[in-house]
């Protein structure tokens, strides 16, 4: 395990801490920002280039542009947010106590699983092996994604686009 | 590499006619859409034939293997264009009376139809999750689908939050699978996790991230939170749609992904469904009793439901175990459709959806309370309905399979069901009606309801021939 990896993946989780540990929504934006680009670096570390530089472009760069555009615009109030009522004491501390388990459960299986993953092929992550999966084996999963997002565009315009009477 | 179009000729069809009727619609002016309604509809009967020919060639396989074309994913195919069609036929009066957008509900319920095929024909973890995920996107907005009513958006908001994290958890389980194996293909994944590495802690780990996302998806007790929510506030046509397909959808998934990828492994998973199995049925079938509201109620009642279909799934590893959950699964289908066509008849065109607005339904309009009368009776599993066959087939998988606690829990269940369906009976029948006018139900909505009855009381009558397409289906995806 070499230094690069240990180091981007306790900024990934400080980010993702930061995510749910800020109070303003920007401050949040921010932190993930933080997250995607360790992700990203954690990407690199594992040779694959592809989802780096997708993880750069796509979420650090456009998808959380749009996030804070949305946040800019819908909360124009300066004050924050007020914690909703909550209905379940101590929320914080069971969701604390479950996640820890969780993550006890998966480490344990995942260590005593070791050696049991898949040969990793070479090539694997690459931008060829990559757009060559997509465009060979997996072109018609590449056409559903399309008629997917098409339908969801859709969506878009059924739900918040105007209406006539 | 080659693709045989054939195989995919229904996907396509459906494909085309939901672009088709998204053109059409632009060209309308608003108002004078009635004519996108026979169009869809003529389009789903087309793409019905289009199954045809896929049937005659020996080919089952197309798209490296990633989609199939057997008679497990014909059999579904056939239940999910029968369900888009019946939905089709009752819409158009309701679509209008809600001011719903006519031609972009038909493009969601097409696509929506469509990923569920993709859902019960991909031998491909890739494409079982795009498949789930069209079906899925396209419920959360068919459920917000009526804008200017807060509980609709409640719906839509309950439905996508819930739905987004069983995709997450679902995906979180597909790629421990996709780590242990290097592969995505159910046949290579069942090849791989055989043997030693099917008792691996990881695979254990994988199995309850994938039990507990399609449990979300087929809203199983205890991942069923959103479901009361999102069909009360759904527009009924869509709760009608939301009670049939995304669960038969989820069910095809989930029989092809364990008894194909996960042979070796079925003692675990199994478990894992009779637990939810009992659980369902118990929470189901309690918390309708207590239910006012009609559209609530059937959402408990179908979580029961969904219960007793795994029953069956517990006892997937064998051909009548499938068969029984595929039969269950049309005769599901064909009693709720039709229920929902009386409740979306008596919400929409008559008092409201509440138990009381069913007072003296049998002498203002004795179709309908004969009608619902028939699918509540089916629904319990009472002879000589579908509902009874399909329990009975069922019942008899699980002791056949040394299941007996477990088809007793289900007979105990059917039991208590009685308790909420005869409350509305008695109202129909009993209550005094607070008018005397009969409920102007559209022809289309009393067509379904005629149609649904017929084929309510064929699959009681006549359950053989049904049952035989169902086990020769059934035989087909297994592998050992």
């Amino acid at each position: 395990m070499s230094l690069l990896f240990i180091v981007a993946a306790f900024i990934a989780v400080a980010g993702a801490a930061g995510v749910v540990l800020a109070k303003s929504p920007v401050h949040s934006v921010l932190a993930l920002v933080v997250n995607f680009i360790a992700l990203a670096v954690l990407f690199l570390s594992l040779q694959a280039e592809f989802m780096a530089v997708i993880q750069l472009i796509i979420y650090a760069g456009a998808v959380m542009v749009l996030f804070l555009f949305v946040i800019a615009l819908l909360t124009a109030r300066k004050e924050l947010p007020t914690s909703p009522q909550k209905w379940l004491k101590n929320q914080e501390v069971l969701g604390a106590a479950l996640g820890l388990g969780l993550m006890a459960v998966l480490g344990t299986v995942a260590l005593a699983g070791r050696g049991a993953a898949a040969e990793v092929p070479a090539d694997f992550g690459s931008v060829v092996a990559f757009g060559r999966s997509l465009l060979t084996t997996n072109v018609f999963v590449f056409e559903l994604t399309a008629f997917v997002l098409l339908v969801a565009v859709i969506g878009v315009v059924i739900l918040v686009g105007r209406r006539e009477a | 590499m080659s693709f045989d179009y054939t195989l995919l000729l229904p996907e396509l069809i459906l494909t085309a006619l939901a672009l088709v009727v998204l053109v059409i619609d632009l060209s309308l002016a608003p108002g004078k859409k009635q004519s996108l309604t026979w169009i869809t509809f003529a389009g789903i009967l087309v793409a019905m034939a289009g199954i045809w020919p896929a049937t005659q060639t020996s080919a089952s396989q197309t798209l490296s293997g990633m989609v199939s074309s057997d008679g497990f994913s014909i059999f579904f195919k056939v239940l999910f264009l029968t369900v888009a069609a019946l939905i089709t036929l009752a819409s158009g009066p309701y679509l209008q009376q809600k001011r719903l957008p006519v031609g972009e509900f038909y493009i969601l319920l097409l696509s929506a139809t469509l990923g569920m095929m993709f859902m019960s024909g991909s031998r491909d973890l890739i494409t079982i999750y795009l498949g789930l995920e069209l079906a899925s996107i396209t419920s959360y907005i068919l459920a917000g689908l009526l804008r200017e009513d807060p509980k609709s958006n409640e719906a839509a908001i309950k439905y996508f939050l819930n739905g987004a994290m069983a995709s997450a958890v679902l995906l979180f389980g597909l790629s421990l699978v996709y780590g242990l194996t290097g592969e995505t293909h159910l046949d290579i994944i069942g090849k791989v996790l055989n043997g030693d590495i099917s008792h691996w802690p990881i695979v254990g780990v994988a199995l309850v991230f994938l039990v507990a996302g399609f449990g979300f998806k087929m809203a199983a007790a205890p991942f069923h939170l959103w479901t009361p929510d999102a069909y009360e506030g759904a527009p009924t046509l869509v709760t009608a749609f939301f009670a049939v397909g995304p669960k038969a959808g989820a069910m095809a998934a989930v029989l092809r992904a364990f008894t194909i990828g996960f042979a070796a492994s079925s003692g675990r998973w199994t478990e894992l469904f009779a637990i939810l199995a009992v659980v369902s049925m118990f929470f189901g079938n309690l918390t309708a009793l207590w239910q006012t509201n009609v559209k609530r109620m059937m959402a408990y009642s179908s979580i029961a439901h969904i219960g007793y279909l795994l029953v069956g799934v517990t006892v997937a590893t064998t051909v009548p175990g499938v068969a029984s959950v595929m039969f269950y699964l049309l005769a599901y289908a064909v009693m709720t459709l039709g229920a929902f066509a009386v409740i979306l008849a008596v919400d929409a065109f008559g008092p409201g959806d509440q138990v009381g607005n069913y007072a003296g339904l049998a002498t203002r309009s004795p179709l309908l309370a004969w009608g619902l009368t028939l699918f509540f009776v089916s629904m319990i599993g009472i002879p000589p309905t579908g509902g009874f066959m399909g329990k009975f087939y069922l019942f008899s998988a699980a002791v056949q399979n040394g299941y007996v606690w477990l088809a007793v829990v289900m007979a105990i269940n059917s039991a208590i069901s009685v308790g909420y369906y005869y409350g509305i009976v008695k109202e129909m029948f009993v209550g005094k009606p607070l008018e005397t006018t009969s409920v102007k139900a559209p022809a289309g909505v009393t067509a379904v309801v005629a149609i649904t009855m017929v084929v309510t009381l064929m699959l009681g009558l006549y359950a053989s021939p049904f049952l035989n397409w169902a086990t020769a289906a059934a035989a087909l995806p297994r592998f050992f």
